[in-house]
């Protein structure tokens, strides 16, 4: 790991866009033509931040450590890697195109620079805490944007309920195991846990994790049409992240040992999206896929629904963004045909069975994309950033990125590929260390 | 008989009784504004808060009951009168059961026989009956609820085998007020009634979180301070950014107040009981998510029509959000200091 760093570049990179919402709201008061470009001036700053932390990971990434609440074990740990740098990268990016394209309103423009730095703060938290701290501002910025905040706080109030008691039970065992309260992830992944406990824990927490789903499809289907594009962006993202890099990795044994069900259950929620309406719960079955590739714990498919959880928002944010019948084609065809190289075509060498399944499932889903898409060209919903010019400066960089992804495929294999690994080696590394015994 | 103390509890909830009664005041119109009804309530409570004689503790709420009756007889009439001498009675008995069993009304010198049990969960009963029949009033009933919790941290400190004794019936009594406040609070249909429920539900916890002991009291005044004050703000009337960060933090998302200080007073309870705490502040958290935005058309009092946003309040919470939350390190000292001595 590389030493901290003199400047807190990543405490920078996270707050920078809360500082820019602050600004804005106050010129805001005064005039509301520079609302947009103010914002879009602290989003393009982010980015040129985001790239440079990206460049920094090659070396092991970054960290800062800082103490926070002492008296109750929390601090402020923040570490960059390859995963959470390239998810940084996009946030800045889509929130960039997005102020740009759209021109929101001081509201908009406010939330949507809480939402970054909220959403920063989660790829790169290391204490548990801090992650609940920001995914908490995740829900404030989600609810604000949507037209209907009342709705999207019941679910989503649940949802954080359910997982306060998850964080509440691993506090209490931290406590119980090493004498002193601690909310470091680190710490709590070396927790030994009974294994029945363990597998409660994680269906509990997975339980919060779905709950909070439904928050996100009633704040997009009830957002105005210039915020869905970043809640696309961004949601299903962190969603992804937080089962990958919190859930799995503190309850291992009880991901494995549920993984039949979860498995069962992603494939459910690809069926679903086969009956979807609109793009919204499509997005939510395509998050259903990554979920799928994650819980074959096999390391081609974990890497290549790494790369799902970025394929996914950057297909679906360049479908809602673009306008012209060739592009919306386009992402289409990159969010069909992605899944099958990166996740569908590895699980047939390691499960076959689920990989029937898994493959059904997303014909389903696809056929009904297809019929989705077809549908918006007719009817010219889901499209609506006005300007031509301004759209396709918008989409330029998505469409770039996504071709990137295509022609360079094992670059983008190498950077996301340590965090697979040391998502499986967290299983691995808990079975090598004895399990408490089962309760008497 | 054992006076009042100005140990570190009393000065701490003496605070926020404080703070209640003055924005009481403050949102009491001209013609109803009383400064020495309002003394009278604040002394009240203070002295039922700061003393560990059930003598002392039965005058204090006595005091703050008459005053209470005659802020809102004119509104409530008999039936309100008549829930307050069911209450005052019921004390009182057991404040005589437990004088001529042991000769004594200081928690510290009662010993732990079936009489005075009985006396002391007689004189809790009409505490409570004292406590609910305020409801009528939203603010006095906030400070009466603090008052509550710490008369019964007093008795936790001072007669623990009394209050292990009692402790199936606490827990009970608590676990009722939790679950009753949480549906409550999503069922409320106006922000008076979703502060009153949000006040039974803080207290159930309080109460609940005293099997903790010694180490949790910090954590209980620190939540305690953090739900009363939001509560009392949000009351008083703020605008639509501070009715969003307060109930934010009532709903105990997180970084707010209401995560943050719960969340040790959770970790210190045993997994039946943190299961019926959690099913509570779910349903408390959908109350609270319902208040956001909801179309301001209730007012606070009967008899005034108009329901005023005030930018100050919304300023103070903000501060409240900010210190608690963001920077909790001051409140937990200043907490750990009132509690420590006590036990």
């Amino acid at each position: 790991m590389a030493p901290d760093q003199a400047f807190p570049l990543l405490t920078a990179l996270v707050f920078l866009p809360a500082l820019g919402g602050l600004v804005v709201a106050i010129v805001g008061q005064r005039s509301d033509v520079l609302v947009p470009w103010l914002a879009a001036l602290f989003a393009g700053m982010t980015l040129v931040l985001a790239v440079w932390v990206l460049g920094e990971t090659g070396g092991g990434g970054l960290s800062e450590l800082r103490a926070w609440v002492p008296a109750m074990g929390v601090s402020f740990i923040l570490k960059s890697d390859g995963l959470s740098s390239v998810l940084v990268v996009w946030v800045a990016l889509s929130t960039l195109l997005t102020l740009i394209a759209t021109l929101p309103g001081l509201r908009t423009a406010v939330a949507m620079l809480f939402l970054e730095t909220a959403a920063n703060g989660i790829f790169f938290a290391q204490d548990v805490f801090l992650v609940f701290a920001f995914l908490g501002g995740v829900v404030v910025a989600v609810a604000w944007l949507s037209s209907v905040p009342r709705n999207v706080l019941v679910f989503a109030t649940a949802g954080l309920t359910v997982l306060f008691g998850w964080f509440v039970r691993f506090y209490q065992m931290a406590y119980a195991q090493t004498g002193f309260a601690s909310t470091e992830l680190a710490r709590w992944r070396s927790l030994v846990l009974y294994p029945d406990e363990e597998r409660s824990l994680f269906l509990l927490g997975a339980c919060g994790i779905v709950l909070l789903v439904p928050a996100f499809v009633i704040a997009v289907d009830n957002a105005p049409r210039a915020h869905r594009l970043v809640l696309f962006a961004t949601i299903g993202v962190i969603g992804s992240y937080l089962v990958l890099r919190l859930l799995v990795p503190l309850c291992p044994r009880g991901a494995e040992a549920s993984s039949s069900w979860v498995l069962a259950f992603a494939a459910l929620v690809m069926a679903s999206a086969g009956l979807a309406r609109g793009f919204t719960l499509m997005a939510v079955g395509y998050h259903g896929l990554v979920l799928f590739g994650l819980f074959t714990f096999q390391e081609s498919v974990v890497v290549g629904a790494e790369l799902m959880m970025i394929a996914v928002a950057i297909g679906f944010f360049g479908l809602v963004l673009t306008t012209s019948r060739g592009l919306v084609w386009y992402f289409v065809l990159f969010l069909i045909g992605l899944p099958i190289v990166s996740v569908l075509v590895p699980v047939w060498e390691g499960h076959p069975l689920w990989a029937m399944l898994g493959t059904l499932t997303f014909v389903m889903m696809a056929y009904r994309f297809v019929t989705l898409a077809k549908a918006s060209l007719v009817n010219n919903v889901d499209n609506f950033a006005n300007g031509s010019r301004r759209r396709l400066l918008s989409a330029s960089p998505v469409i770039l990125w996504s071709v990137s992804m295509i022609i360079g495929w094992s670059v983008w294999t190498a950077q996301v590929k340590p965090s697979a690994i040391d998502f499986i080696n967290s299983s691995s590394v808990r079975r090598s260390r004895p399990a408490r015994d089962a309760r008497p | 008989m054992h006076g009042p103390s100005m140990d570190g509890v009393s000065l701490f909830v003496g605070s926020l009784i404080a703070v209640v009664v003055i924005l009481d005041a403050i949102t009491d119109s001209r013609n109803e504004r009383d400064p020495r009804r309002s003394l009278v309530t604040f002394l009240g409570l203070f002295l039922a808060a700061s003393t560990r004689d059930l003598l002392w503790i039965y005058v204090g709420f006595e005091a703050f009951s008459l005053a209470a009756i005659i802020r809102y007889a004119k509104l409530r009439g008999a039936p309100l009168r008549a829930r307050a001498m069911v209450g005052s009675g019921a004390s009182l008995l057991g404040v005589l059961l437990v004088a001529v069993s042991s000769r004594a009304t200081d928690l510290a010198e009662l010993e732990s026989t079936t009489a005075v049990n009985l006396g002391v969960l007689l004189f809790a009963v009409g505490l409570i009956i004292k406590w609910l029949q305020s409801q009528a009033a939203p603010f006095l009933f906030l400070g009466a609820s603090v008052a509550l919790v710490a008369v019964f941290v007093r008795v936790e400190a001072w007669a623990p085998g009394i209050a292990d004794e009692l402790e199936t019936v606490s827990w009970l009594v608590a676990a009722a007020a939790i679950v009753a406040g949480g549906v409550g609070s999503a069922l409320a249909t106006s922000t008076r009634s979703l502060g009153v429920w949000l006040t039974i539900f803080t207290v159930g916890l309080a109460v609940i979180a005293l099997s903790g002991g010694a180490p949790a009291l910090p954590y209980l005044l620190m939540h305690l301070a953090a739900s009363s004050v939001v509560i009392a703000l949000v009351l008083t009337g703020t605008k639509p950014a501070g009715t969003w960060l307060a109930m934010l933090s009532l709903a105990s998302v997180p970084p707010f107040p209401g995560f943050v200080t719960k969340l040790v007073l959770l970790a210190g309870l045993q997994p039946n009981t943190l299961t019926v705490a959690l099913v509570g502040l779910l349903f408390a958290g959908i109350g609270c998510a319902r208040e956001v935005e909801r179309p301001k058309l209730f007012s606070l009092r009967d008899d005034d029509a108009s329901t005023r946003e005030r930018s100050w309040v919304t300023l103070a919470v903000l501060a409240v959000v900010l210190v608690f939350g963001l920077f909790p390190e001051a409140l937990i000292g200043v907490a750990t200091h009132a509690a420590s001595g006590l036990f």
